[in-house]
């Protein structure tokens, strides 16, 4: 058999010296004393954007009152239809949820919930180490939702101040 | 050959048979007599002045309750002329059709696609089956009349209740008798037992490859005829990872289709948004902004380095050297890195929209990319020392696997598979979309349709697409990124929805009930790295899809693999595999 662009003398060479296993123990060698490319993960991690999509948050204005409105625009919006949405008036005669229930195993990242939201109270912020050992933990009620908002409120508030210009 | 003149050759050759001639955005459109669908298919084939010699794509469509009822749908192309044409046959519930598999060898699966989705039958089809879902289950799922959940059985405990199926829906058991379904593919060719004294009866051997083999990149199981070390015939189980995408878009906005696409092919998601997005932009009659065009090709050609890289990777990795997989992983780390900035996520883009893209690109990003633009070549000298030119990788690639240039577009094979057999057909050269033809580079052809030659198309527009990058970082405009048309796309800014009134309301339709497309039909396709990736869409002017098709290059591509596994030996199945890269997810669809 024929190798295109070798002549005979360079395949005999390649057979005597060992040419593909020299050339590939060279690579490994060069890339020995270079800088890694992989990090150690648990205690090394990964740049993110201020677009990366993880887990969700329901944010809180200032004052401390919750942002959402419950006006049901995420869970028409949802294409995996994991969000359900209860909402009647509260005493002062603000429309608020009384149910928000985000399943995040049905839950498919795609950020349209985000968009979607006139007031800003859904994101998706930038924590994506949130593995369970029940999917049960993974139906998200509204508390687990604030609660988040509020654990993750300054990423996530640096977040939205960076990507603003393109929102 | 203009338009005119081959529409007035078919009327003349087939008069009275040809019922309605119309062009649909662009195509013309043909409706003909379902007799003579053969003759006139081989007509336009051979006769020298029409050359369409490539079946694109071929499909079912369900008017019901109208009458007739199904459409079969045939999308040709003419590679050397350049140009399409859509001909329909209409056909009544029980009435068949007949096959077109003696003209083109690729509407062997989608003639079985359609009948396993809509029940169509075709006559004279050699090998009839279903072919996503098992031999067994009862009832066409892409049917009107079939819910999207399915029915009731020990498989499906949340389908719909049995009681309700109507009656072209049946079971084929006798009414009442609720049998349990067979199990899965029972009836495949596993069981196929040789008479006894037989000519071939000790010598064969069927051997299962996969459906979970670590070489078949996805979950696909082959049934090997094995003679001895020689595989006789091979036939693809396909259909594990299924998931009627077609049938979930039709109960989908035009807008929440998109995460849908992103799951076709799963490493070139940006190319599979772009080609859906181009096809409802078709319907309703719009452009993207320039701007929004530019990114949208820039993604395109980052996430075909991103594929052409894990496969030209993948493909020694199979034939066991592994150390190429490793560097090109590296690589393909920084796309992914580039794309999560843009996108905000590393896999499932969903970044187009129609109309546009979904945000601008970031700060920062033009840097990142000329680095990578920068970078990336040099990288790609060391793979190519690293397999190219190892002997070892040769001798299992070399004059292994060969599909000749006519056989490649008989099975309709595209992308890199086809230009690897000496098929000079880029669609992004020959039918330019978007910006493509303002923008200067090769089609990499090679001659020999080898399985080296196929990995070697894919080194070199690996090299192509970097240069198609930096045009696009060198040329792209400023300007806005979706276009300014409240009903259709949010608005640019998302602060105008808290200030104005008129904005807040066209962004609670636009969200809640997504936007109306006029009535009509279009087929518009791209050249994705695996192929001609199209979507025919065809729209009854509501909020929905009335029909989603999607010309999955993946799967056409791995029908030619019973065409070059036939007496070649099993241990170079996985390199027949490895050089078609299918996508599994984009197979199933």
């Amino acid at each position: 058999m024929s190798y295109p662009g070798l002549s005979y003398l360079r395949q005999s060479a390649r057979t005597a010296f060992l040419g593909e296993l020299l050339f590939g123990m060279a690579l490994t060698f060069r890339y020995f004393f270079r800088t890694k490319v992989t990090i150690n993960y648990p205690f090394e991690k990964g740049p993110l954007s201020p677009r990366f999509r993880g887990e969700h948050a329901l944010r809180r204005y200032p004052n401390g009152e919750e942002r959402c409105i419950a006006c049901k625009l995420c869970e028409a919006v949802c294409p995996a239809q994991a969000i359900t949405i209860e909402a009647e008036p509260r005493d002062d005669g603000s429309r608020r949820a009384t149910r928000y229930d985000l399943d995040m195993v049905k839950c498919i990242y795609c950020g349209m919930c985000e968009k979607a939201c006139p007031v800003d109270a859904i994101v998706e912020g930038p924590n994506f180490e949130y593995a369970t050992e029940t999917r049960e933990e993974l139906y998200y009620d509204k508390e687990k939702l604030l609660a988040n908002g509020e654990r993750w409120e300054t990423e996530i508030a640096e977040r939205l101040a960076r990507d603003a210009p393109y929102r | 050959m203009s338009e005119p003149d081959f529409r007035a050759r078919i009327e003349e050759r087939f008069a009275g048979r040809v019922r309605e001639a119309y062009s649909s955005h662009g195509m013309l459109t043909l409706v003909v007599d379902k007799e003579i669908i053969g003759e006139l298919c081989r007509f336009l084939k051979e006769d020298g002045d029409n050359r369409f010699d490539y079946l694109s794509d071929l499909c079912g469509v369900d008017y019901h309750p109208d009458t007739p009822r199904f459409e079969v749908v045939y999308h040709l192309y003419s590679i050397p002329h350049r140009h399409r044409l859509r001909l329909k046959c209409r056909l009544g519930e029980d009435e068949s059709i007949p096959s077109v598999t003696a003209v083109w060898g690729t509407a062997g699966w989608h003639e079985r696609e359609a009948y396993d989705m809509y029940g169509i039958v075709f006559d004279g089809h050699p090998d009839l089956r279903r072919i996503y879902m098992w031999e067994g289950f009862e009832g066409y799922p892409l049917r009107k009349d079939f819910p999207v959940r399915g029915y009731k059985d020990d498989y499906n405990p949340f389908g719909e209740e049995e009681a309700e199926r109507p009656a072209s829906q049946a079971r084929a058991s006798a009414a009442g008798q609720h049998s349990k379904p067979p199990r899965f593919h029972q009836s495949i060719a596993t069981a196929r037992v040789e008479p006894e004294g037989g000519a071939r009866a000790t010598k064969e051997m069927f051997l299962n490859l996969g459906p979970q083999h670590p070489s078949t990149h996805g979950v696909l199981q082959l049934v090997l005829d094995l003679e001895g070390e020689i595989i006789e015939r091979v036939d693809p189980i396909i259909g594990y990872l299924h998931r009627g995408t077609e049938k979930l878009a039709e109960g989908f906005t035009y807008t929440q289709v998109f995460p849908l696409t992103d799951r076709l092919d799963y490493l070139c998601q940006p190319s599979n948004n772009q080609a859906y997005a181009l096809a409802v932009e078709k319907l309703l009659g719009i452009e993207a902004p320039e701007r929004a065009q530019y990114i949208r090709v820039m993604m395109t050609e980052l996430s075909r380095i991103s594929g052409h890289l894990l496969i030209s990777g993948a493909l020694p990795m199979d034939l066991g050297a592994l150390t190429a997989l490793l560097y090109t992983m590296r690589e393909r780390e920084m796309i992914l890195d580039l794309l999560e900035m843009i996108t905000g996520a590393r896999m499932h883009t969903s970044y187009c929209r129609v109309g546009g893209v979904r945000e601008d690109l970031p700060e920062g990003f033009v840097e990142r990319a000329e680095e990578f633009c920068r970078i990336f070549p040099r990288r790609i000298v060391d793979y190519e020392r690293l397999v190219a030119e190892n002997r070892m990788f040769l001798k299992r690639t070399r004059g292994i696997g060969v599909i000749s240039a006519e056989n490649a577009i008989d099975l309709g094979l595209g992308g890199p598979n086809l230009r690897g057999s000496g098929v000079d057909w880029d669609m992004r050269r020959d039918n330019p979309y978007e910006i493509y033809d303002r923008l200067d580079f090769d089609v990499i052809v090679r001659d020999g349709g080898d399985c080296y030659d196929r990995w070697e198309c894919r080194m070199e527009e690996m090299k192509v697409s970097v240069k198609i990058i930096e045009q696009c970082l060198r040329q792209m405009p400023d300007g806005p990124v979706k276009v300014d048309m409240p009903e259709i796309a949010f608005p640019l800014d998302k602060q105008l929805v808290k200030s104005s009134m008129e904005a807040l309301i066209h962004h609670f339709k636009v969200a809640a009930h997504g936007f109306k497309v006029p009535k009509g039909e279009a087929y518009s396709s791209i050249e994705a790295p695996k192929g001609e990736l199209g979507f025919y869409i065809i729209s009854d002017g509501s909020e929905k899809p009335f029909r989603v098709k999607v010309r999955a290059p993946s799967f056409i591509n791995l029908q030619a693999l019973h065409l070059i596994a036939k007496n070649g030996y099993i241990a170079d199945i996985i390199a027949f595999l490895g050089s078609l890269d299918p996508v599994m997810a984009e197979v199933d669809k």
